[in-house]
C-alpha cells in the first residue's frame, strides 16, 4: 500500500524505546480496519506491547482475495500506556467481478477508517476479570459517487463498540487461550466500502484463539454484519487463521476467510494474508 | 451459518466462564520434583541477574536465601510436600514498588528459565498460571 511503510519511520521516532511492557502477542494484530484484534474483529487489547509509560507504533498491510473481489488494507496504529490506541486504515476493495460484468466503472472502492480505543479496565492476562475496552471508528468513503451507485444513504459514518477479551495462560490443552466478544453499533454497509445507511444496526463479533506455543497462534473469528442494502445482500464474515509472532517487531498471519455475498456475488471465500511491523 | 455462530459463541462464552483443565499428575511431579525445581530456580536467578531491566531489583538479594525460599514456594504452589518458610508475598516485596512492567520482565525471564530447564510448554503454562494469580500481591507493594 502507498500508506504504510514510509510512515513507519516517522512513527518509530515517536516510539522512543521499543515497547516491551507486555507479553508477546498481547496486542493482537491490526485488523482489516486498523483496530487491534484478530484479522476481522477488534479485541479489547491495545495495539502493540506498550506497558506503563510506553508508546508503541505499528504498521500493517493485509489482503483478502476471493478471486471476484480483493480487499487490501494499509493500517497504522499507536498504542500508549496499555491504555489508549489510535489507528488509521485505508481499505481498498477491488471489484473485478462487477467490472467484468460491466456493472461498475473500472475503479477500486476506497474507505478510510480512523479508530480510537480506550481500555476501560481489567487485564487481558492477570486477574479473573476480562479486559474491557470501548472503541470508536469514524469511516469515510473516498469514492462517495460509486458507493451511492450501490444505493447507500451516506458517504460517512461511525461505529461504536464494546469489547471484552480474556487470555488464560493455562487454557485449552494447557495452551494460552484467548476469547473475545465485541458488541458493535454500526451504520456501515460492508465496513463502509458500500457506503453508509441512515439506520444503525447492532452486531456481535467473537474470536477464539490458542497459542500453540508463544510464537504461533491459531484462531477462528466471526463478525456479524448488517444487511440493509436492497441492491446486494450482505453476509456475516468469518475466518480461520494462523499467525506467526517471531518477535514483538514482526507478526505474520495467514488465514482463510468467508466473506459471504458481495455485490450480488455469493460465496466469496479466499486467502487472507497480513504482515505487521513495529520498531 | 446460525449453527456456526452458535458454536463459536458457545466456545467463546463457555471459555469466558471458566477454561477448566482436566485432572492430571501433580504439577510438582511434572516439574521434575525437588531436583527439577532446584534447576528451574537456579536458572531463574541467572536470568534475572542478567536482565538489565530488572537486575537492580535483585542487586542486594541474598541469593542463597532467595533460592531456598523460591524453591519452597514453587514446591508448595505446585502441590509438593513443602512448607514455604518465607514472608507472605506482599511483605516479601514490600518497599520494592515493583511495576506491572517489571513484573512482566520477570515473567519473561522466568519463561526463559523454564525453557532452559526444558520443561514442556503445558507444564510451563500450568505453573505460570498459578504464579500469575499472585501478581496483585507482588506489584506496587
Amino acid at each position: 500500500m502507498r500508506v504504510g511503510w514510509a510512515w513507519l519511520l516517522l512513527l518509530s521516532s515517536l516510539a522512543a524505546a521499543a515497547a516491551d511492557g507486555r507479553l508477546l502477542g498481547s496486542g493482537g494484530l491490526l485488523s482489516v480496519e486498523g483496530s487491534a484484534g484478530g484479522g476481522l474483529v477488534p479485541w479489547a487489547v491495545i495495539a502493540g506491547h506498550s506497558g506503563q509509560g510506553q508508546w508503541d507504533a505499528l504498521a500493517s498491510a493485509s489482503v483478502v482475495d476471493s478471486g471476484d473481489f480483493d480487499l487490501r488494507t494499509g493500517a497504522l496504529a499507536l498504542g500508549w500506556n496499555n491504555r489508549m490506541e489510535l489507528s488509521f486504515a485505508r481499505m481498498s476493495l477491488g471489484l473485478d467481478a462487477l467490472v467484468q460484468a460491466n456493472r461498475f466503472p473500472d475503479k477500486r472502492l476506497d474507505t478510510d477508517v480512523i479508530g480510537a480505543k480506550l481500555r476501560l479496565g481489567g487485564d487481558l492476562v492477570y486477574g479473573r476479570a476480562p479486559q474491557f475496552a470501548a472503541g470508536l471508528q469514524w469511516r469515510r468513503s473516498r469514492d462517495a459517487d460509486l458507493a451511492s451507485l450501490a444505493g447507500a444513504d451516506n458517504d460517512r459514518g461511525y461505529d461504536v463498540y464494546l469489547s471484552a477479551s480474556k487470555l488464560w495462560i493455562d487454557g485449552i490443552a494447557s495452551r494460552r487461550t484467548l476469547a473475545s466478544l465485541t458488541l458493535r453499533s454500526t451504520d456501515a454497509n460492508q465496513l463502509g466500502l458500500a457506503g453508509f445507511s441512515d439506520q444503525r444496526s447492532i452486531t456481535l463479533e467473537s474470536s477464539l484463539a490458542v497459542f500453540l506455543d508463544p510464537n504461533w497462534l491459531v484462531g477462528i473469528e466471526y463478525r456479524g454484519k448488517p444487511d440493509r442494502l436492497a441492491s446486494a445482500r450482505e453476509d456475516a464474515w468469518s475466518d480461520v487463521f494462523l499467525a506467526w509472532l517471531p518477535s514483538r517487531h514482526w507478526h505474520l498471519a495467514l488465514g482463510y476467510a468467508d466473506l459471504g455475498s458481495i455485490g450480488g456475488f455469493p460465496g466469496q471465500r479466499g486467502y487472507y494474508l497480513s504482515v505487521q511491523g513495529s520498531p | 451459518m446460525s449453527i456456526r455462530i452458535g458454536l463459536l459463541l458457545a466456545a467463546a462464552g463457555g471459555c469466558l466462564g471458566a477454561c477448566a483443565t482436566l485432572p492430571q499428575a501433580s504439577l510438582h511431579q511434572q516439574l521434575g520434583g525437588a531436583d527439577g525445581i532446584a534447576r528451574l530456580v537456579a536458572a531463574t536467578i541467572v536470568e534475572v541477574h542478567g536482565d538489565p531491566r530488572i537486575s537492580e531489583l535483585f542487586a542486594e538479594t541474598d541469593d542463597a536465601y532467595f533460592r531456598a525460599r523460591l524453591e519452597e514456594f514453587i514446591c508448595q504452589i505446585a502441590d509438593g510436600d513443602c512448607d514455604y518458610a518465607g514472608l507472605p508475598m506482599p511483605d516479601a516485596h514490600s518497599g520494592m514498588d515493583i511495576s506491572e512492567r517489571e513484573f512482566n520482565y520477570f515473567v519473561e525471564d522466568f519463561e526463559r528459565a523454564m525453557n532452559t530447564s526444558r520443561l514442556p510448554l503445558a507444564v510451563q503454562n500450568r505453573l505460570l498460571a498459578r504464579l500469575a494469580r499472585l501478581r496483585d500481591e507482588i506489584i506496587r507493594q
